[in-house]
């Protein structure tokens, strides 16, 4: 996962949480960017270790349920920071589940972020090799 | 001296920098992260995070690639960057590395990279300086990049070493909590006085360890509770105590285009009464809250957590024998209101004015206590009128960990259905959630 990867994550999950589009200060508190309570920090938790189309799993890593450490004052620039540090590739067996949750339920957001991240996936699932013509 | 010379060779280089005019940035900009790995397009590279946003008018310094030093500490050699890419999110660097950099084998194991950045100034330095960061190697051995990549796939200490964020909250045992319901460890005592009447004392004490794990592709919350109130106030609801266990999850996440963002499940099994067990009960509580958008104009917040539940159980123990082992069945609703104020002041850090209540329609009689003429508690049948609570809290919060709270309730609240009827508090509040990260 880069950071980039990261901070759309986080991002995103908070404006999901919070219903608000806003532009979020990264280097500003949770409680800044609307999260004021345990409830919505439960939220967020959730969102971001769960979510298929924009949390963790929808980059094609896993993220552990209690991995994250946060508090509405946990500044977001931190919260990206865990993401990206304590995320890890997802055993192919989960993210072969992910990928076909996709093909049975298509999304065209969590699609054009597969498709975005082929080269990811493509370490992580035990696809054939492409066969070279034989000069 | 037994330093290392890779070591020596860091502190060398940085006095280098320090020799040829390059000062340290005064302000407190870093870089919160760096990571050699692949990007979107596959290209190998390093990921950089910074702590604040790099403006405009530093452009012309943060694409000249000559500013940036990548130092394998282990062999002294510089890595070669050829290119910088300025993520949207405008803190986010990628430094792309010539992609026929090749490790021998033999580095696999000790890869030690550190990363100088020189003239750079963020959004809020006064002048460009100098960030330097260790840099975490993430690169999976994988046999289409055997020849450009051979670092070994990083351990958790790797990462944690290089690349995780310190937060101030996860270096101590507690971190602040918000309220009584959002703390882990919550202790409150009062002290009521009047002009001819003797002292009368409050505590309200709530101890929560909560835990999760992720079933049906949800984070499912479980914290298992210990309650306990006690008053010496004769007016005040007798001793009472909850020993239970949440269980909480959100099964819809996408409420759009309602005013709610998300629905929580909570389950809510426990046993209560008074703090002897002369009075208990075995309650099972279902409650669906819903998440509300967040409103907010210039400093203030506006939230709103509206529930609907169901109680049921059994009366286990009961100073009235003949209602023991009856059944219990209370529907409920209610809500949540909270305005908060973020007035970010060295004497004041926010200002909350929170109201919760709801009311509980008793399908079959349950006991309550009632104080007869000469102020003696007794024991009664009670109806199945409604029973409604309510409880509004003005909070100053001085710091993080202490508030002054002036709260004032009324209503009724199981298990015993006394009238707390306007009771106003003033009181000293300290609140903490447990930092499960020092505990276990």
């Amino acid at each position: 996962m880069t950071f980039n990867q990261a901070t759309a994550i986080v991002t995103d999950c908070i404006h999901s949480v919070t219903g608000s589009q806003d532009t979020i200060d990264l280097s500003a508190s949770l409680k800044a960017a609307g999260i004021q309570t345990s409830t919505a920090l439960d939220a967020l938790n959730d969102s971001i270790c769960t979510d298929v189309n924009i949390g963790v799993p929808s980059v094609g890593e896993h993220l552990e349920e209690n991995a994250l450490d946060l508090t509405t004052d946990t500044v977001v620039n931190s919260v990206i920071g865990q993401v990206h540090d304590k995320s890890t590739k997802m055993h192919p067996a989960l993210l072969q589940a992910f990928v076909n949750a996709l093909s049975a339920e298509p999304d065209k957001k969590a699609i054009a972020r597969l498709s975005m991240n082929t080269s990811d996936l493509r370490r992580q699932l035990p696809l054939p090799a492409k066969k070279t013509k034989r000069s | 001296m037994n330093m290392r010379i890779p070591t020596a060779l860091t502190i060398a280089l940085r006095i280098l920098l320090l020799l040829v005019g390059v000062r340290a940035a005064a302000a407190t900009s870093t870089i919160i992260g760096a990571t050699m790995d692949y990007n979107e397009e596959h290209q190998l590279m390093v990921d950089v995070l910074l702590s604040d946003y790099v403006p405009a008018s530093s452009s012309a310094a943060l694409f000249d690639i000559s500013n940036y030093i990548l130092l394998d500490v282990d062999s002294g050699r510089f890595l070669p960057i050829t290119g910088v890419k300025l993520k949207q999110c405008g803190n986010n660097l990628q430094l792309l590395l010539d992609p026929t950099l090749y490790y021998p084998p033999a580095a696999k194991a000790k890869a030690h990279l550190h990363l100088f950045i020189k003239n750079i100034r963020l959004l809020k330095d006064e002048k460009a300086g100098t960030l330097d960061k260790d840099v975490s190697v993430r690169l999976e051995v994988n046999s289409e990049v055997e020849m450009v990549c051979t670092p070994p796939p990083p351990t958790t200490a790797t990462r944690g070493t290089a690349g995780t964020v310190a937060d101030q909250g996860s270096q101590h045992l507690l971190t602040a909590g918000k309220g009584k319901d959002d703390s882990d460890v919550y202790l409150s005592g009062q002290a009521n006085g009047a002009s001819g009447q003797k002292f009368t004392y409050t505590a309200d004490v709530k101890l929560s360890f909560p835990f999760k794990a992720v079933h049906f592709s949800r984070v499912n919350t479980f914290a298992p509770l210990f309650t306990y109130n006690a008053s010496t106030d004769p007016k005040a609801n007798p001793d009472t105590l909850g020993i239970g266990l949440d269980w909480s999850l959100f099964p819809v996440r996408d409420l759009s285009p309602s005013p709610f963002t998300r629905l929580l499940l909570t389950n809510s099994p426990k046993i209560e009464g008074t703090h002897d067990l002369d009075s208990f009960n075995f309650v099972h509580g279902l409650r669906f809250t819903l998440l509300s958008r967040v409103a907010r104009k210039g400093m203030a917040s506006f939230y709103f957590l509206p529930y609907v539940g169901q109680e049921v159980g059994t009366l286990i123990s009961s100073p009235i024998a003949a209602a023991e082992g009856g059944l219990i069945a209370r529907p409920n609703a209610g809500g949540d209101l909270i305005l908060v104020f973020d007035v970010n002041q060295t004497y004041l850090k926010s200002v909350s004015i929170e109201s919760n209540g709801g009311r509980r329609w008793l399908l079959r009689n349950e006991v309550a206590v009632d104080t007869d003429k000469t102020g003696k508690v007794t024991a009664v049948n009670s109806t199945t009128k409604p029973k409604d609570d309510v409880k509004n809290t003005l909070s100053l919060n001085i710091t993080d960990y202490w508030s002054i709270t002036f709260s004032h309730e009324y209503g009724r609240v199981p298990p015993l259905y006394k009238l707390v009827d306007n009771k106003m508090t003033v009181g000293l509040t300290y609140k903490a959630v447990v930092n499960r990260k020092s505990v276990f």
